[in-house]
């Protein structure tokens, strides 16, 4: 019989066996009831295993939301200095009536 | 060479527009790493403080709510003081130095504040040996007292170049984006350990 840590003819591990593996150690992950990492989380007190839940969601919470918060600011700051310089409007000309032909701008965009 | 071949275009180097001054930029990702850290104190605590009935544990004294209050309510406002020592500065630097110097007072009250409170609470025999209240007390209000010393600090070596007229903008906010993080991270500790 092949063992998993045999090598195949290519030299490589066999990858079937390590997925045979896998999904056993997956499986026995799915079935077990509760997983006693620390003693101290779960001693019977049930607000105990709360705080430790409440304490797992803060903690996976707060670095996505910091770091999100600073790469949103940096992409809205790349937008910001990404958007073209806009021309100062021409005065009022209280001269010309409407339907007269407008006068050329002092200034006009060229390009981007 | 030959005449007929074009000399290669000379290429302009690309360049972007960097999104903020760099101190700026590094003071925000250090805060984040220190939100990290205040993050992993206060769930620690909240599970400690879960296994307990009471809280503070028995035999142990309470801590001065009311006092720290006003205390919170000075840091709060050098924060405020603080934006509009930004905005004085961006219209005339010299105008910055009144509320500049307001800030600075606020967070150097609310620092001598806390350690007349510490060293009330030692007097009451609340130490860091004394019981897992203690030891998270002074382990998460010392760590905030000392960021609080940090900053402050900083907005000293602000107001020295201020006074010089050697403070550049960009120095200003990186100091404000730190002072900002002690005011912010404080009302969230506030409610954790002392209520």
């Amino acid at each position: 019989m092949k063992r998993f840590d045999q090598l195949d003819r290519f030299g490589r591990f066999d990858q079937g066996a390590f997925s045979i593996i896998g999904a056993t150690a997956a499986a026995w992950l799915l079935f077990a009831s509760v997983a006693h990492a620390c003693p101290m989380c779960f001693n019977g007190n049930g607000t105990n295993t709360n705080a430790f839940v409440v304490g797992s969601l803060f903690l996976m919470i707060v670095p996505v939301t910091a770091i999100g918060s600073l790469l949103y600011w940096a992409y809205k700051r790349s937008k910001a200095l990404e958007t073209p310089p806009t021309l100062p409007r021409p005065p009022a000309r209280p001269d010309l009536k409407p339907g007269d032909p407008q006068p050329e701008p002092a200034l006009r965009l060229v390009g981007r | 060479m030959s005449e007929n071949v074009l000399p290669f275009p000379k290429r302009t180097p690309l360049r972007r527009n960097a999104i903020g001054p760099s101190s700026v930029i590094g003071t925000l990702i250090f805060v984040v790493t220190e939100l990290m850290l205040f993050a992993g104190f206060i769930s620690a605590f909240t599970i400690t403080r879960a296994a307990y009935n009471t809280w503070p544990p028995i035999g142990q004294p309470r801590l001065p709510v009311g006092e720290t209050l006003v205390n919170t309510a000075a840091l709060l406002a050098s924060g405020v003081v603080l934006f509009f020592a930004n905005r004085a500065f961006v219209r005339d630097p010299q105008s910055a130095k009144k509320p500049l110097f307001v800030a600075l007072a606020l967070g150097v009250f609310f620092v001598a504040f806390q350690g007349v409170e510490w060293a009330s609470l030692l007097r009451q025999g609340l130490s860091l040996t004394s019981s897992n209240h203690g030891a998270f007390f002074y382990l998460i209000i010392g760590t905030h007292a000392a960021h609080a010393v940090a900053a402050i600090v900083t907005l000293g070596i602000v107001a020295i170049k201020l006074m010089r007229g050697k403070l550049q903008h960009s120095t200003f906010l990186a100091a404000q984006v730190f002072w900002y993080f002690v005011v912010g991270v404080w009302p969230v500790l506030y409610l954790r350990v002392y209520l």
